[in-house]
This record gives structure tokens, sequence and C-alpha cells, in this order.
């Protein structure tokens, strides 16, 4: 048989193997025993790559699991960590200034102006409801590295800036800049 | 089964417009693409966009990390050739991408697995008495429970590659060796071999959580 046969073959085996058992792919050798061991070794890599990946395998469009509320001082680059990106891939992914991704994770921006499209997008980005990703942005945000040379005394909270003087004053055209200033219907 | 949406490009347009990809199977993103009526270029440079968005990701947890640069090489080439795929109207893994795109994803980074390890030809040697010659067995390498095994997924990941998969096979039901599918075969190592691994690392996994005596 041809290479292109047994790709169509494995391909199929991926897609059936939900779940993955000892009898599905003893079934699987009977039915193609000249790919008995390429069938095994996908099968040995679909049980690795679904422990690598530390869930079921198959519904990618919902959210992972997360607790209910998101641990206090979450930061935005600790949930971008953990879908697998960075802020500035997550800034690149959505099309916006990674500035305004920087100063969201450093809670420099007014949340109550967030728009609702970020958090939409950006929440469906990461994998988590809109819900748990407003109450990262809600929380304190990353410490900025410089702070602890410039203050004096307690900390407090410095004036933030709001989302529409962010996006303003951010490089994106004017087009980008419409698109995440416009209110979600 | 609900029969999926059927889009024109102007509807396409909308939904990138207004952020609504998200809401979209990447099956049907993959269709609109590959559709013969979507002659907007920037339109369909969206879509891809938004696919890579969702193949990266979903790549990256399952990379074996111990691949060159923490396994993102791969990634970054088996989205690659993902975009490349999608938009050749001849390629087929751009049709396997529209019947299972997340399915597509994971066979293509198994294959790029196998082809690793294939370079690697990482065997660990098994532990020989040097009297005897006879191959040692880890002391008192009891099963785990159920409840135990659950709870020691971070400790699985940190152990040899050869010992994670062959336990990981031993948990999902495989037996070590038969007449039909076995760890042994699976792994390509003889029986005793395979034993041995998951011994290993069930001994080494109980170390850890302190049930040893």
């Amino acid at each position: 048989m041809s290479t292109e046969d047994l790709d169509d073959i494995i391909f199929r085996f991926h897609q059936a193997a939900e779940p993955l058992t000892p009898e599905l792919v003893g079934d699987w050798v009977g039915r193609y025993p000249q790919f008995a061991d390429d069938i095994r070794a996908h099968a040995v890599e679909i049980v690795d790559m679904r422990f690598l990946a530390g869930q079921d395998a198959g519904d990618e469009a919902a959210p992972a699991d997360e607790p209910a509320t998101p641990v206090a001082g979450t930061t935005l680059r600790a949930v971008a960590k953990a879908a697998g990106t960075s802020l500035r891939d997550l800034a690149d992914d959505l099309g916006i200034a990674r500035s305004i991704v920087s100063d969201l994770n450093t809670a420099t921006i007014e949340t109550a102006s967030v728009r609702g499209r970020f958090v939409r997008l950006a929440s469906e980005r990461l994998g988590v409801t809109m819900e748990w990703l407003s109450t990262v942005l809600a929380g304190p945000g990353e410490a900025s590295v410089g702070a602890a040379f410039k203050a004096e005394g307690m900390p407090g909270v410095g004036r933030r800036r709001t989302w529409e003087e962010a996006v303003r004053d951010s490089d994106m055209d004017a087009g980008r800049k419409a698109f995440w200033t416009a209110e979600e219907r | 089964m609900t029969e999926p949406a059927i889009r024109s490009p102007e509807d396409w347009k909308e939904l990138a417009e207004t952020g609504g990809l998200g809401t979209c199977e990447p099956e049907q993103m993959v269709a609109a693409c590959r559709d013969e009526a979507m002659r907007d270029g920037r339109l369909r440079g969206l879509l891809l966009d938004h696919l890579c968005g969702l193949a990266r990701p979903y790549l990256i947890r399952r990379a074996n990390k111990d691949m060159p640069n923490g396994g993102l090489d791969a990634v970054d080439d088996i989205v690659s050739k993902m975009a490349l795929a999608i938009v050749d109207p001849v390629a087929k893994d751009g049709v396997g991408f529209g019947a299972a795109f997340y399915t597509k994803l994971q066979q293509r980074l198994a294959d790029r697995h196998r082809a690793w390890r294939v370079q690697q030809r990482r065997i660990e040697p098994m532990p020989v008495d040097d009297e005897t010659g006879e191959i040692l067995e880890p002391p008192d390498a009891a099963g785990l429970t159920p409840e135990e095994a659950a709870t020691v997924d971070d400790l699985i990941a940190g152990l040899p590659d050869n010992h994670r998969r062959a336990f990981l096979l031993h948990r999902a039901g495989f037996p070590v060796s038969s007449k039909g599918e076995c760890i042994a075969t699976m792994l390509g190592v003889q029986p005793k071999t395979a034993d041995a691994w998951i011994k290993k690392a069930v001994a080494h996994l109980r170390e850890q959580l302190g049930l040893d005596r």
C-alpha cells in the first residue's frame, strides 16, 4: 500500500481513538496488520500527548476547567502562560497593541473602561470565561519592576489610564483604534 | 445532528470584523478558506490567523518539551504547514483539517514525536547484576491505588520518557505482555523491559509520595 493510504488510516485511527483502549488498538491492528507498528506507535503518542495536555482530547472549544474565581493575585501574564502563550503573542493574536496588554497586566488601565470586546476575544483566545478574565483584570496586576526604586513610604494606587487613552496613545492605526474602542452591541 | 450553518464570505467578513470568529467551529473556517467563493485575500488571512491562534496552544500543550526549543520549533512548523495546506486546493491535509481540525493537528504532532524519537534513538539500558547478568528488578514495586495515581500527574510528567510512556499505557489498561496488544509490542521492547520500566516508574512514584516504609 502507498504511504498516502497509511496517512489516511492513521488519521482515521486518531479520530477513532476516543477513548484509546487495548481492544481498539487490537481491532485496528487486526484490520491493517501491515501498519501494525505505525498504529501502535501512534497509540502510544496519543496516550502520551493526552497526558501532557492534562485533559481528555476533544472539546477544545470549551474553556479549560478552572476554579470559580482565580486565585488572588493572578496576573494576565500567568493566564497567558497557562494557555501556552505570552503577553506579546496574545496581543499579536488579537491584533492589539502590545503596550495595552502590558498595561492590563500591570493593572495600569481603569478596569471599568476596558471594552467588553477585548474581554470576550481575549477570554476566547485564552480558553477562560469572560467572568474569570474580568476578575483577573480587576486584580492588583503584576508589580512594575521600577516601582520598588521610586516609592517612598507605602505604595498606593497611581492614576490609571482609561481604555480610550491607552488605545489613543498606542501605535495602532486608526482602523484598529476604532475597532478596539467601539462598544459591542 | 444539526448541520453547520453555511456562511457566505460576507457572513465571514462580518464575523471577523465583529470578533465573532470564536463562535465558529474551526472546521467551518477551514472550509471557508478553501471555498472557491472566498476571493478576499485579507479575509482569508484573518481566518487563517484565527486558526493558527487555535492550533498553536493546542499543540504546545501536547508537545514533548524535550524536543528542540521545548517543542516550539515543531509546533511552529506544523502550524506553518497547516496554513499552507488549508489554502492549497489539492493538499490532502487541507481536507483533513476541514474534517477534524484538532485530530489532524494531533496526528501531525504524533508524526513529529516519532521522527524525533527515531533521531534520538533513546533506549535506556536495563540495569543488570554484574555477577549473574540477571536484569535487576526494583524492590517492593507494588502498584499504586487509583487514588494515589490520580494525584501524581506532576510526578509522572517528571519520569524518564520511556518509564512515563510505559506507565501511562499501563494506566490506560494495556497489559505488559500478551498475545494481543500489549505494552511490550507497542513500545517495541521485550516484555521484561516493559515490566521493569513500569515497576521503576511505580517505585519512583511511591518513593516520591512517601508510601514506602
